[in-house]
């Protein structure tokens, strides 16, 4: 099955609600296995938005600031991607190994509480290590 | 130097258990364990109030990575000439994530 709006895209969500359809256990699923209006999950009503004379569009207070990637689709659909600009003298900070490295860093931090290191203690043991 | 918290005088806590910072720092060769061990003292001996200002270290906000607060900036510190720390403010502690030489060839 593939989204209405022709992107061909297949969510993989749908191939669940197509089972439950055909074994007839839930009318939802049943409703929910007929092709969406798009493949992309809604979390707002559509809204429909004229463009100003100098082509401009209001996209809500929330999103002031933002950096956004417009990209024109099929069909004359507009997709807006939040980004983020990134100095080239961090661009490192993406690139292997760092990154993974960066990620392991983090996701460490965030699963153990801080505690102070004692400096000359972790030293000491870099200098013996080197001794070895 | 951008995106410096304000917040009142307190002694800089290191944190230096992240297995990611360990695992390069215990391979540091001579002068760059050298190097590197005496930024973390100069740090270790300032305080909130004053660490941000330290000539040398070079802070710089890395805008596109989150402390795991989701808030907090990670900030990438220069700790030698071919080593940087990525660290992050967390209450009184300054916890260091990762360590990356410049060219990883020799401790990658």
């Amino acid at each position: 099955m593939r989204c209405a709006s022709s992107c061909n895209y297949a969510p993989p969500w749908l191939e669940l609600s197509r089972a439950f359809a055909a074994q007839g256990k839930d009318d939802r699923a049943r409703a929910e296995s007929r092709p969406p209006a798009s493949c992309y999950p809604a979390i707002m009503h559509p809204e429909i938005k004229r463009v100003g004379q100098s082509g401009q569009i209001s996209i809500g207070r929330e999103l002031a600031g933002k950096l956004l990637r417009l990209e024109q689709l099929e069909g004359g659909r507009l997709l807006l991607t939040p980004v983020v600009d990134v100095p080239e003298s961090q661009l490192w900070t993406l690139r292997e190994p760092h990154k993974a490295r960066i990620e392991r860093g983090l996701a460490w931090a965030a699963a153990t509480p801080a505690k102070e290191t004692d400096v000359a203690d972790v030293v000491a043991r870099a200098k013996r290590r080197k001794k070895r | 130097m951008s995106h410096v918290p304000k917040r009142a005088a307190q002694r800089v806590r290191l944190d230096l258990n992240s297995p990611e910072f360990r695992e390069v720092f215990l391979r540091l060769e001579g002068a760059d364990l050298a190097q590197v061990a005496g930024s973390l003292d100069r740090i270790r001996k300032l305080d909130w109030s004053n660490v941000y200002a330290s000539k040398g270290l070079r802070w710089e906000a890395i805008d596109h990575l989150k402390a795991p607060d989701g808030q907090s900036t990670v900030y990438s510190v220069r700790l030698s000439q071919k080593i940087r720390g990525l660290a992050f403010r967390d209450g009184e502690f300054l916890r260091f994530i990762s360590l990356h030489p410049d060219h990883d060839s020799a401790y990658g």
